[in-house]
C-alpha cells in the first residue's frame, strides 16, 4: 500500500515537471497560442496608407518613378519569402514579406526616373496565396491596358526592381489620375517643371 | 387643432428628411469603399473586419507596444501616440480598450518609426497601418509605421514630407480600431485637413461597429 501511494506520487510528480518543462520549452505559458491566435492558418493583411493628395506637384517633388506603360499580363501571386513559402508570424513582424503578383509591362516613356523602353516585369503589391490574401485601400486592379505607373524600389528585387505603387488609367491623351483628369502631355510638362 | 396641424406636418417632413440622410457618414468598411455603413454585411466587398469581443460582448484588452524609434529623430512621437490611444478608449462604445505594454512579445500592436511607403504600397505615405485578420473577419493583430523620412510637427503643416503627428496618430488609431476612411468631417478624413479631434461621425462609427455605452 505504501509503496503504491509513492509510485503514484512520483507518477504525478514526473508528470508535473514534463507540463512544466513543456510549457517553458514553448516560450511560456502564452507563447504558443499567442502565434497561433497572431497569426491564423489563414490571414488577411490589409493596409492603409495615409499621405497628402496625390498631385502632379507632389509626383514630382516625391521623386517617385513613374513612366508611361502598357500592362500585357498580370501573373500569380506569391510570398516575397526567400524560399516563397508562407512566413511565421515572427517572419512576417521582422521583415514583412509580401504578397506581390508580377506585373508585365512594356514601357512607353519615362516621365521620373531612367527606365529602359520595351518589356520589363515590376511587382504589383497585394493578391491571393492559397488561403492567405493581401489588400490595400486605394489599391487598382489592373486590366491590360494603358497607364500612367507610379513605383517606389521593390524591398524585394527578386520580384522586380519597382513595386508599384499608383496606377492611373490613360485613355488616349487623359490620364484619369487621383487628382482628376489631366492630359499625358500637361502631366509630363508639370513634372518637368517641377523637377527643374 | 389646425394650429397643430402645421407643426405635425413640419416634425414628419423633418423626420422624412432625417431618414433620408444617411446617419452615419464614414466608411467602418475597410478599403476604400463607400461611405455606407448599413451595407456592412461579412461579406466582400461590404466586410466589416473588427477586434473581437469578449462573450458578454464587452470590449476586450489590446496591448500596444510603442517602439523607442518613435522617440528618435526630430519629434518623440510616444506622447502623441499615448494620447491618440486616450482619444479612443474615452469613447462612449464597447471598442478595444488600448492599455500601453513593455512587452513586444505579447503586443496586440506595435507601433514604430520605419518604412511606411513600401509596406502600405503608397509612394507618398506619411504612415501606414497593417492589420492580420482571420477568416472569422476579426483583427488578431496590427501594426502602425510612422515615416521615418517626414518631418513631423505639431504645428498643422502638411507636405509630402512633413505632417502633423498629433492629426496622424489619432488617424491611425482609427484604423487600428476598424474605421476606414471617409470623405466627410471626421477625423478618418484623408490628406492634410486639420482635424485631430474624434468628430462626432467618428463616434458613430465606432458605435456602429462595437456597440454604445453604457
Amino acid at each position: 500500500m505504501r509503496f503504491r501511494n509513492v509510485a503514484v506520487i512520483a507518477a504525478a510528480v514526473a508528470l508535473t515537471l514534463v507540463v512544466t518543462f513543456q510549457v517553458f520549452a514553448s516560450g511560456g505559458p502564452k507563447g504558443d497560442a499567442n502565434e497561433t491566435e497572431r497569426w491564423p492558418a489563414c490571414v488577411t493583411i490589409m493596409l492603409d496608407g495615409d499621405g497628402p493628395e496625390v498631385t502632379s506637384e507632389v509626383l514630382a517633388e516625391s521623386g517617385a518613378a513613374t513612366a508611361v506603360v502598357t500592362v500585357s499580363e498580370v501573373g500569380a501571386a506569391t510570398w516575397t519569402t526567400p524560399d516563397g513559402k508562407r512566413p511565421t508570424f515572427d517572419e512576417y513582424r521582422t521583415s514583412h514579406p509580401q504578397i506581390v503578383r508580377p506585373i508585365s509591362v512594356d514601357v512607353e516613356d519615362a516621365l521620373v526616373g531612367n527606365f529602359e523602353r520595351g518589356r520589363t516585369t515590376w511587382a504589383l503589391l497585394g493578391g491571393d496565396v492559397g488561403c492567405d490574401s493581401m489588400v490595400g485601400s486605394s489599391w487598382l486592379e489592373p486590366k491590360a491596358g494603358r497607364y500612367v505607373v507610379v513605383g517606389v524600389p521593390s524591398l524585394d528585387k527578386a520580384h522586380g526592381e519597382l513595386l508599384l505603387t499608383n496606377m492611373w488609367p490613360v485613355s488616349g491623351d487623359t490620364v484619369q489620375a487621383e487628382f482628376g483628369d489631366i492630359s499625358l502631355n500637361q502631366l509630363r510638362a508639370d513634372l518637368e517643371t517641377a523637377n527643374r | 387643432m389646425r394650429r397643430r396641424t402645421p407643426s405635425a406636418v413640419i416634425a414628419a417632413l423633418l423626420l422624412l428628411a432625417m431618414s433620408a440622410t444617411p446617419m452615419l457618414a464614414w466608411t467602418q468598411l475597410r478599403n476604400n469603399y463607400p461611405d455606407n455603413p448599413q451595407s456592412c454585411n461579412g461579406q466582400p466587398p461590404n466586410f466589416c473586419y473588427r477586434w473581437p469581443k469578449t462573450a458578454n460582448n464587452l470590449s476586450t484588452t489590446q496591448y500596444v507596444y510603442l517602439d523607442d524609434s518613435l522617440a528618435n529623430a526630430n519629434l518623440n512621437l510616444k506622447p502623441d501616440v499615448r494620447n491618440a490611444m486616450d482619444k479612443w478608449n474615452d469613447l462612449p462604445a464597447r471598442n478595444p480598450f488600448m492599455i500601453e505594454t513593455s512587452s513586444e512579445g505579447s503586443a496586440d500592436v506595435i507601433v514604430d518609426r520605419g518604412s511606411a511607403s513600401a509596406l502600405c504600397g503608397n509612394a507618398f505615405a506619411w504612415a501606414c497601418t497593417g492589420h492580420v485578420a482571420n477568416g472569422n473577419l476579426m483583427y488578431t493583430f496590427a501594426e502602425v509605421h510612422f515615416s521615418s523620412s517626414v518631418d513631423w510637427n505639431h504645428t498643422l503643416f502638411y507636405d509630402t514630407d512633413e505632417a502633423d503627428s498629433r492629426k496622424v496618430a489619432t488617424h491611425e488609431f482609427g484604423h487600428v480600431e476598424a474605421l476606414g476612411h471617409t470623405g466627410m468631417t471626421a477625423v478618418m478624413k484623408q490628406g492634410d485637413v486639420q482635424f485631430h479631434i474624434i468628430k462626432a461621425n467618428d463616434i458613430d462609427g465606432i458605435q456602429a461597429i462595437y456597440g454604445a455605452y453604457p
